[in-house]
């Protein structure tokens, strides 16, 4: 499972926010035009953060097949994605199931460097059903780098 | 006076009360160099057992800490058969009025019981790992499931946290810990984080 915080905490806001307006909504709209200037500077707010997200959804991506062992071990692969490769940490066994739960807390970026939050648990199961490893509720911050308009994980910060 | 006497009187009952709950720790013995060990040695395979069942949750026989690594690591020696004694225990009781047990800063807190399994009679060796390539190395040395590990984030020979080897196989030493709960994660992947510190490992005795 994968969620980005921003967009679940903004859907949120959102249909909370529709739904206890739902008998006015003409009134919403009323209020909305009158806040017009402050609305038009949150919505640039929010579209240039949510394509900050957008930007760097790969490296989420990317981490999460790591996980999920859908990426072959190997030295040639960029950046430290290998941190989370199950494959480079367990050569000699072979993954069954995987349950990860995967949530992006943010992402700061200037399109060339920057960081990404997140927090996972993560358990790896063999194919008989037994537990390999596991990781639980751990908070990560990645510094991240755009090489040839790829992004990489060049460095992980997290707990032992 | 009356009302004196009842103050006094409760204030008795209270210390007696007290007495009868407090556990009887000199029973241990209260000088630095007892050390008390298991007949039946250490098992790993129970240690091993303990951190199988517990790595994702707290067992309630125990205080629970916030920062529970070096608990964590202690009842699993503990499960394994190293014996409590004066420098080293973890009491915690249920029916108790006021005092509730205690807990010793060895058992508790990853420096202290660094210090204190490095001295204890249970220490076989100890050396620390400063890279990835180093951990060939230690598994040469014939490091095992059940033995200890600590590290130095900083590099200055104070412990950050604690944890136990769980698994060791051909290329790699896996360890279990708390208080993010981690199980059989590699070794290695401490070097591969922000994490530029270093790692002491406490290889232990099966019999003392």
């Amino acid at each position: 499972m994968y969620i980005d915080l921003f967009f679940t905490v903004l859907l949120i806001i959102c249909a909370s926010i529709i739904i206890k307006n739902r008998k006015n909504i003409n009134s919403l709209f009323l209020r909305i035009k009158k806040h017009k200037v402050w609305i038009v500077i949150i919505a640039i707010v929010l579209i240039s953060y949510s394509v900050m997200l957008i930007d760097t959804s790969s490296v989420m991506r990317e981490v999460r097949d790591a996980f999920l062992g859908k990426i072959e071990s190997s030295e040639n692969i960029g950046g430290e994605i290998n941190y989370y490769n199950f494959n480079s940490d367990y050569p000699d066994e072979k993954l069954g199931k995987a349950d990860l739960t995967l949530i992006r807390l943010f992402t700061l970026h200037n399109f060339h460097e920057g960081y990404i939050g997140a927090y996972y648990s993560y358990a790896a199961y063999d194919e008989a059903g037994d537990l390999i490893t596991g990781s639980w509720r751990i908070p990560t911050k990645w510094k991240i780098h755009k090489e040839n308009g790829k992004w990489e994980i060049t460095d992980i910060y997290e707990a032992p | 006076m009356k009302k004196y006497f009842l103050f006094l009187l409760i204030i008795l009952v209270i210390t007696g009360l007290s007495f009868l709950t407090v556990p009887d720790i000199n029973a241990y013995g209260n000088e630095e160099s007892v050390s008390y060990t298991n007949p039946m040695g250490y098992s790993r395979t129970k240690a091993i057992e303990y951190t199988e069942n517990f790595f994702n949750k707290r067992n309630n026989q125990y205080y629970g800490y916030g920062q529970d690594c070096a608990n964590f690591v202690s009842q699993c020696l503990y499960s394994g058969g190293i014996p409590i004694n004066c420098n080293w225990y973890s009491y915690k009781m249920d029916d108790c009025f006021f005092y509730c047990g205690d807990v010793t800063i060895t058992w508790s807190r990853a420096p202290e019981q660094y210090a204190y399994y490095k001295k204890s009679d249970y220490n076989y060796k100890h050396f620390s790992i400063k890279n990835i390539s180093d951990i060939k190395d230690a598994i040469k040395e014939g490091v095992q499931a059940g033995d200890l590990i600590y590290f130095d984030n900083d590099k200055d020979g104070t412990v950050g946290h604690a944890a136990i080897i769980s698994r060791v196989d051909s290329g790699m030493i896996y360890y279990t810990a708390h208080t993010f709960s981690r199980y059989n994660q590699p070794l290695s992947n401490y070097f591969k984080t922000g994490n530029k510190g270093q790692i002491y490992i406490v290889m232990l005795k099966d019999n003392v």
